[in-house]
């Protein structure tokens, strides 16, 4: 992964191209597990929910009335 | 024989002439005499002799000049003068002036002191009832835009310009330099916003360009147009920043305290096409950070952001 880095305080300004450090690689790593992660719980609360609103016989409007 | 006069040449009879000659001598050095003063004729009272060309005894009769100066005195704002021959008057302001960029004010009825020029970058300012130059205030009371002394990005390309920092197709931005102790509280519009995934895009402050990992929780909701509210699960190695996928959205964040010893923390309002959005978040350490990180862990994101920092 490359980074593109600027610097304002030189003038002209001083850009930099230079590749991700390996502690900004393993956190680029841990950012997409955990976005994996997170789109698999928000899956599968979706899938649960749409299961008990079948078990339930209602929509997900019926029971959006029945919280309210 | 007769022989002339030394400076003008009338003719006048020798000492050796017969006495029979010198009526006639006399009368021819008197017709002499009267030809040569002819331009002693004539004239008016206070009528003045002048001559009329280098010739000897070329004059004639002038009136002169009338209102011809006599005197001329210093007024206010000159000096020098006189009463005879050439004389030189000075315009003291001109002579108060010394140095490139000087300006002259009054400093009382008739009187002017010299101002030295400033040095670059200061204003014309008024101090005890006279005019200074003094450095003007960095910030003035309001939002101040910041531009931040540098960025990096992992995308296609962002830069800064006059505190507005746009980015394309990145899947992080930092911006360092835009947190500081001139303020304690920032205004951050990330506006337009899109992505080209459906994802979250976080944000995350940095310190001297490491981003923070830890220390963070959200309370997070959404509601789309006629559905009910819905509310995100907490995350603790991020601020929520926006979602609005491919839709148009932005946020504007109200941030406190970043780079003060206290928890940082975030109000932020989000706003997409069809659905609106919240969070109130907060950063628990007291590290004093000075930039952000936004970034998603797919896709990536193109806007514009711009901080602003809050002045009392």
């Amino acid at each position: 992964m490359k980074i593109t880095e600027i610097d304002y305080t030189t003038t002209p300004e001083t850009i930099t191209e230079r590749d991700a450090t390996p502690e900004e690689m393993a956190q680029w790593k841990a950012d997409k597990a955990a976005e994996i992660a997170r789109q698999n719980e928000l899956e599968a609360k979706a899938s649960a929910k749409a299961a008990l609103l079948d078990r339930l016989g209602i929509t997900a409007e019926e029971a959006a009335l029945l919280l309210g | 024989m007769a022989t002339t006069t030394t400076n003008f040449g009338w003719d006048i009879p020798q000492s050796t002439d017969l006495v029979k000659d010198g009526a006639t001598a006399i009368a021819a050095l008197g017709q002499d005499i009267d030809t040569a003063l002819v331009g002693l004729k004539g004239g008016t009272t206070g009528q003045i002799l002048s001559k009329t060309s280098g010739t000897d005894l070329a004059y004639t009769w002038i009136t002169n000049d009338v209102g011809d100066i006599t005197a001329v005195t210093a007024g206010t704002g000159i000096s020098g003068g006189g009463t005879s021959g050439a004389v030189t008057i000075t315009n003291s302001m001109a002579t108060a002036i010394t140095t490139s960029g000087d300006t002259l004010y009054g400093t009382g009825s008739g009187t002017f002191s010299r101002l030295g020029i400033g040095s670059t970058g200061q204003v014309l300012t008024v101090a005890a009832g006279i005019p200074s130059w003094a450095t003007p205030s960095s910030t003035t009371p309001g939002l101040n835009l910041i531009s931040p002394s540098s960025i990096a990005f992992s995308g296609t390309s962002a830069s800064t310009s006059a505190g507005k920092t746009v980015f394309s197709a990145c899947t992080s931005l930092s911006l360092n330099g835009v947190f500081s102790s001139t303020y304690d509280n920032y205004l951050i519009i990330v506006a337009p916003f899109t992505q080209s995934t459906d994802v979250m895009n976080f944000m995350r402050l940095r310190a001297s360009g490491s981003d923070t990992t830890s220390g963070y929780n959200n309370a997070g909701w959404y509601q789309s147009a006629g559905s009910a509210w819905n509310t995100n699960p907490d995350v603790t190695d991020a601020y929520y920043h926006q979602q609005p996928g491919t839709s148009q959205g932005s946020s504007v964040i109200n941030l406190q305290n970043p780079n003060l010893s206290f928890a940082t923390l975030m109000n932020n309002q989000r706003a997409k096409v069809g659905q609106g959005s919240g969070n109130v978040s907060s950063q628990s350490g007291t590290t004093q950070f000075d930039g952000l990180t936004i970034y998603q862990a797919s896709g990536n994101f193109t806007g514009t952001i711009r901080v602003y920092g809050i002045k009392n």
